[in-house]
This record gives C-alpha cells, structure tokens and sequence, in this order.
C-alpha cells in the first residue's frame, strides 16, 4: 500500500516488546497510508497496539521495542534513516504527537507557558517575542484555555486543561502529521466536540494529516475521514469513515464494538460487553486471532491467520466475510 | 451533621488555590460552598465539564486538598479536625483511584508488588493473598495474569495501568471509594466490565463510590445520584434516573445533546473566552454559567442562583428554573 501522495505511510511494520515473559508482537504486519486534510481514526481495546502503533510512526518506541519488520515513512522520508539530530528537528516542526498522558509532554518544573515559548525558539528562532506571543495566544484559544493560565504549572492545571494545551503545542508549528493518542479521554463532551470541530475546520485549511487514536468508536466515526480498527496488533478492518456506521459488513470485532456503544434514551443506557478475555500477545492463537471469542468462527479461522482483503469499499481480515462473498458470487 | 445512614457528608466545602495569573497571584475557589451526602451502599455522580472543579472536590473528599472552609463527616467523624494518625486511618477506609495513571503507580514496583501488599493487609483470614490477587487481574481483564504479575507500569498499556490502579484501590477493602475517571481510557465494552464490577462490589460489601466522569452515558449507568458542577459549584443535583428526562439546568441539558452526538454545531456557540478562568475568582458575581447560557437574563449577571428543592431527589440552581416554579406555583 504506497501511496505517493499520502503523507503517512506505513509499509508492513512489525514491532515486538522484549520482556521477561517472551517477545510480545504488539504491532502486526500494518500497512496504513494517510492523505493531506484526511483522519484516519484507529480504534481498538485496550492493549491491541494503539500506542505502540503511533510510538512507531514517532520513532519515539520504548528502549524494549524495536521495529522488527516493515518501513514507516512521512513525506517519503524514511523516518528510521534519519539521524538523531535530524529526528530532532523533524519532530515538532514536520511530525508531532499527542501522547495519552499529557504528563509526557508537559515538564513538571516548567510553566507550560516557558515550554510553549522554547517549542518556537528552537524550531522558529527567527520569530519575535511579540509574534510567539500571539501564536501561542492564538493557539490557546483554539482550545479554549485562558492565556493566564500560562504561567501554571502542569500540577496546578486539571487532567482536561493539560491534554488542551498539549493539543496545542502539537499543532503550534503547522506540522504535516499529527498523531493524536486519545487527546480527549479526560474531556467532557462538550469541549472534546468544540476542539474536534477546531481540528477539523483548520486541518481543512492547512491541509495537514491526523492519526487520531481512541477506543471510542463514536467519537473516531464522528471526527475521522477513515477508520481503521485494530484487534491484537493486527487492523482487521478498514474503511472510509463515511459508510462505516451503515456498512452491510463488519469484522465481527468490530461489530461487537458496534454493539457495545452505549444508547441513549428515555429508559437510560444500556450497554453490551464483548465476551471473552483479551488476546495473549506472548502466545498468540493459532489462527485468527479473535477467533476463541468470535461467534461466526469456524474451522478455517483456526487453521490459519487471515490477511486484508477488499470486500466492496472496504477491507476485512476475516474468513467468515470472504466465505460470505464467496457464496454470493457463485449463486 | 448527617444522618445515621450517611457514610460521608460534606456541608459548605471550600477549597481555595493560589495561582499565579500572568505577574500577580490569584485565589481561585475549584470547590465553592459545596454540600452533599453519601448514604452507605450509594454511588454517587460527579460530572461537569474540565477545570469545574471535579477533581478537586474528589481529593477534598479523600482528605487530600487542605479544606478552606466548611466540614466533612465520616461516620459522624469530623474529618476536617483529625490529627495526622486518624488522618492515615481515614486513607485507608476511604480510596481514591487518580485521573492521571501515569502518576500514580510506583514506577519501579512490578505489578504484583503494588497489589500483593493492600491484598496481604486486608484479605479476609480465610482468603489466599495470591489467589485473590489472581481472581482480580481476572475480573479486570489483566490477563494472562501471570505475564501481568511481572510487569513494570511503563511495561503496561495506558487501560492496563488504569485497570491496576482499580485494583489496587479495591485491594485495600475501603468503605467509599473516590473513582476519578477510573474508566476514561477503557473502550466500553471493557468499560462496562469494570463498571459491573464495582456494582459487583457495592453488592457484596456495601461499597459507597463517588464516581468521577465527564461521561454523562456512563454516569447514567452507574449511579443512583448525579451531581452536576460547573465553575466550582453545584447546579443541579438529580436522581440518575430523571436526569435523562426531567434535567432542568441548561448547562446540563447541554452535556445531554453533546452525549447524543447533536445539538448545533458547537462552534458557533462557543465564547471566546476559557471555560475556566473567571467564573473560580472570589470576585466573581452572578451565576457561573451565565456568560454561555443561551437563556441567560440580566438577574443572572448580577446574583448567584441558590440550589432549589424541585422535588425530594432534584434541586437546581437556575434563575429561569426558580422563576417559572415561582409562576406555577401562583
Ligand atoms: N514497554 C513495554 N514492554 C512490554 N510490553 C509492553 C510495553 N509497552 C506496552 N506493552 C504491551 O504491548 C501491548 C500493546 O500496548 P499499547 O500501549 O500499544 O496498547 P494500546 O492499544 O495503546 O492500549 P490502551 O488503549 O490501553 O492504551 C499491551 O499488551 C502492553 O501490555
Ligand atoms: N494544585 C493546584 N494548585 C492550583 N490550582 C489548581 C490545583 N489543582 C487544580 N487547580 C485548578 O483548579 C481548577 C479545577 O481543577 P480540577 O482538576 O478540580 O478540575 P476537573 O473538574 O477535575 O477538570 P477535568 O475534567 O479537566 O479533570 C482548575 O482551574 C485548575 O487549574
Ligand atoms: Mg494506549
Ligand atoms: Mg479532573
């Protein structure tokens, strides 16, 4: 999947975390290619990958990983050819990311206002103080935080006012790809709409493309141009955003995730879990991985691992879809 | 102060912060003249948007920030008035669970070592320290517990470090449990898992949750009692069950339609100003909520509304509200 325009492409990447306990294969053989002005959204539960996925893309991966396999490139630079001062100015400037914890980005013993201010002295030191100023400002009204609350420390602001502020330093320098690991988990409703609205109407402008990361596919559906949906390391659907909450196929994964969103009405809420414990990255399944939980399994999901395939506009992993299609085609 | 069954209550919270703001210092008020009750067996719901103050009243309640002004009872204790050694002995009854999880584990105990200790404490004397621990890395999905067991907290994946502080929380056997967005970084399917444990929980040992949330669904779901915050205050307190039809406070009708996906594009709503600066200053007049109120009148720029009874398990604090009960009621 090389796409010369995309501006992301990941091309096969395999990523494994050492640890005492065995090799873990946390990123499985993924091939994702993103468009300037295009989200692509990537849900999954906890533990399948996510993160690792964007450390990757960052070359920001944990000292116990290493990217086994595959070629991660944006703009068509490899981004693991590049040096480590080249990484340096890469990042922030071409690439940045939002980490899940804003405690990542923000130093503790800093204003977050003296760390905004160094973002620009480092990467744009032909800027004036007048005009970092005013970006900066600019920047925090896009995620509605107070100019006075510069002179805080991370400590002194709440969970939701860290993760803004961090959104906004990500942007600052008009990057061509933003990776976002669950910006929003510590907002409410309201504001994640406000600032997803925001990214949404600039990313129009500038062009820019967004790896949106969460576990909420409402909100993926809500913000994304496509929607890939990861299950143990492996994206085992992917599709454009726009047909996604009415498309005739779903991986049964992502069906049950369809399934478990929360419905709203007068009686309240109900929800329905996915049966069955998470995967075991050390000792994988042989077969499809999310088969001991799926109820549409059959022999040939326990004999084997199956691979992306077009299924209408649409891409599935899954040979219960192809058998389906299979049968339609031949009568 | 309280009644018998209250396990905790709180009347007149205040809690005061000094800021720097730009080259002065201000003193913001996160918890503003806040009272409530926790009945034995409840869970209670804090919801309201960032920087409202939702974190803040939660550590107050876990005796965690200084108290300003106003006092906590647990069990007809005054809280606000134990020395340093009760203080410990009040930590450990009531548990809370953090927002920020990269925060609050050890980072250089495995994960076995942070659980095994709270479990060996409080087990009952005919329960098995690794058994017991095994069976909770279960019910959390922690699985394969045994790989789990050894584990750094930088070795774990965001939900997975959220899901051992919940443990760990539990582990210790406290009477309420302070859950500061416990499930925020969890998809709901695994979400509900966890949420059906603490019911689970409250069940089996009368367990009493305050539970922290900018997710209003999940609240719903959880909760017999919901408190809605903004700037600080308390605006509405509702039963979980009328919330989604009979909420009254605009600020609350509002959280509603963004949980439905829908409303008026938010943008153009939107004021230009932060949600969170002025509205915690002490010179602040009138109600917190009026500079985005869309019904918003001129009393509300100039008076703070009161909470107001609308009936047994539903007050408001909402000028518009107040006026036309007034009317109804001739
Ligand atoms: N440093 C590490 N060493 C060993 N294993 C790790 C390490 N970091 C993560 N893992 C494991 O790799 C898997 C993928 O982790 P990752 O953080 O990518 O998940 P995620 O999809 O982001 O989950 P979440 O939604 O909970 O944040 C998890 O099972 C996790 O336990
Ligand atoms: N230690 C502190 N010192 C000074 N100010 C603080 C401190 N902790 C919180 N604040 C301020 O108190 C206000 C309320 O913060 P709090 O964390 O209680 O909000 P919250 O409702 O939990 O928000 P969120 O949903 O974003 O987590 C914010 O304006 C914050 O900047
Ligand atoms: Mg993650
Ligand atoms: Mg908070």
């Amino acid at each position: 999947m090389s796409d010369d325009t995309a501006i992301l492409t990941v091309d096969h990447a395999t990523v494994v975390y050492g640890s005492e306990a065995g090799l873990a294969q946390a990123v499985n053989d993924v091939s994702l290619a993103v468009a300037p002005g295009h989200i692509l959204g990537v849900v999954g539960e906890s533990g399948c990958g996510k993160s690792t996925l964007a450390q990757a893309i960052m070359r920001l991966l944990s000292p116990n990983a290493a990217l086994v396999e595959g070629r991660i490139a944006v703009r068509g630079r490899d981004m693991y050819r590049m040096s480590e001062n080249e990484l340096r100015m890469f990042r922030w400037k071409h690439v940045s990311m939002v980490f899940q914890s804003a405690l990542v980005t923000l130093n503790p013993v800093i204003p977050v206002g003296k760390q905004f201010q160094e973002i620009f002295q480092i990467h744009e030191p032909t800027m004036s103080q007048v005009q970092v100023r005013k970006r900066i400002e600019e920047l925090l009204s896009l995620v509605r935080i107070h100019p006075q609350n510069l002179s805080n420390y991370a400590h002194e602001l709440s969970g939701g006012m860290r993760q803004r502020i961090a959104i906004a330093m990500a942007i600052a320098l008009d990057p061509v790809l933003v990776v976002m690991d669950e910006p929003t988990t510590a907002l409410d409703a309201v504001v994640q709409r406000e600032i997803l609205d925001e990214i949404r109407r600039i990313q129009e402008i500038k062009r820019f493309a967004v790896v949106f990361i969460s576990h909420d596919l409402r909100l993926v559906s809500y913000i994304s141009t496509e929607i890939a949906v990861m299950y143990a390391g492996k994206i085992v659907e992917v599709g454009s955003a726009h047909h996604f909450m009415a498309a005739a196929h779903h991986h049964p994964y992502t069906q049950g995730l369809l399934d478990s969103v929360p419905k709203l009405s007068g009686e309240g809420f109900t929800i329905r879990a996915i049966p069955g414990s998470p995967p075991d990255l050390v000792h994988p399944v042989r077969g499809c991985a999310f088969h001991p939980r799926c109820s549409a399994a059959y022999d040939a999901c326990l004999a084997a691992s199956p691979i992306l395939r077009s299924v209408g506009s649409s891409k599935f992993a899954c040979f219960d879809i192809e058998r389906r299609e299979n049968e339609k085609a031949h009568g | 102060m309280g009644e018998r069954k209250d396990l905790l209550s709180a009347d007149n919270l205040v809690v005061r912060f000094r800021q720097a703001q730009g080259f002065r210092r201000a003193v913001i008020y996160p918890v503003n003249q806040v009272s409530l009750t926790i009945a034995r067996n409840e869970v209670l719901g804090i919801v309201g948007e960032s920087g409202s103050g939702k974190t803040t009243l939660g550590r107050a309640l876990a005796g965690m920030v200084p108290i300003a002004q106003g006092s906590l009872w647990l069990k007809g204790r005054n809280v606000t008035e134990l020395n340093r050694k009760r203080l410990r002995e009040y930590w450990a009854e009531v548990q809370m669970i953090f927002q920020d999880v990269y925060n609050s584990l050890n980072p250089v105990y495995t994960v076995e070592q942070q659980l095994l200790f709270p479990i060996q404490h409080h087990a009952l004397p005919n329960v098995e320290p690794d058994q017991e621990l095994e069976r909770l890395l279960h019910l959390t999905g922690l699985t394969p517990a045994a790989a789990v067991r050894t584990r750094l907290p930088h070795e774990l994946s965001g939900g997975q470090r959220q899901r051992v502080a919940i443990v760990r929380a539990l582990a210790s056997g406290p009477e309420l449990l302070v859950a500061d967005e416990p499930v925020s970084m969890l998809d709901v399917s695994l979400g509900a898992d966890i949420l059906q444990l603490l019911l689970d929980l409250r069940a089996e040992f009368g367990l009493s949750i305050v539970y922290i949330t900018h997710d209003l669904p999940s609240a719903v779901y959880l909760c017999d009692r919901i408190l809605v915050m903004y700037g600080g205050r308390i605006v509405e307190s509702v039963s979980a069950d009328n919330l989604v039809k009979h909420s009254q406070h605009p600020y609350t009708q509002r959280l509603l339609a963004a949980a439905r996906f829908e409303g008026p594009e938010e943008s153009s709503a939107r004021s230009s100003d932060s949600v969170t600066s002025s509205v915690l200053l002490e010179s602040h007049r009138g109600c917190p909520y009026a500079e985005r109120c869309p019904i918003v009148s001129e009393i509300c720029t100039q008076t703070r509304p009161e909470l107001v009874q609308i009936n047994s398990d539903h007050t408001v604090a909402c000028h518009a509200v107040s006026t036309s009960l007034e009317e109804r009621n001739g």
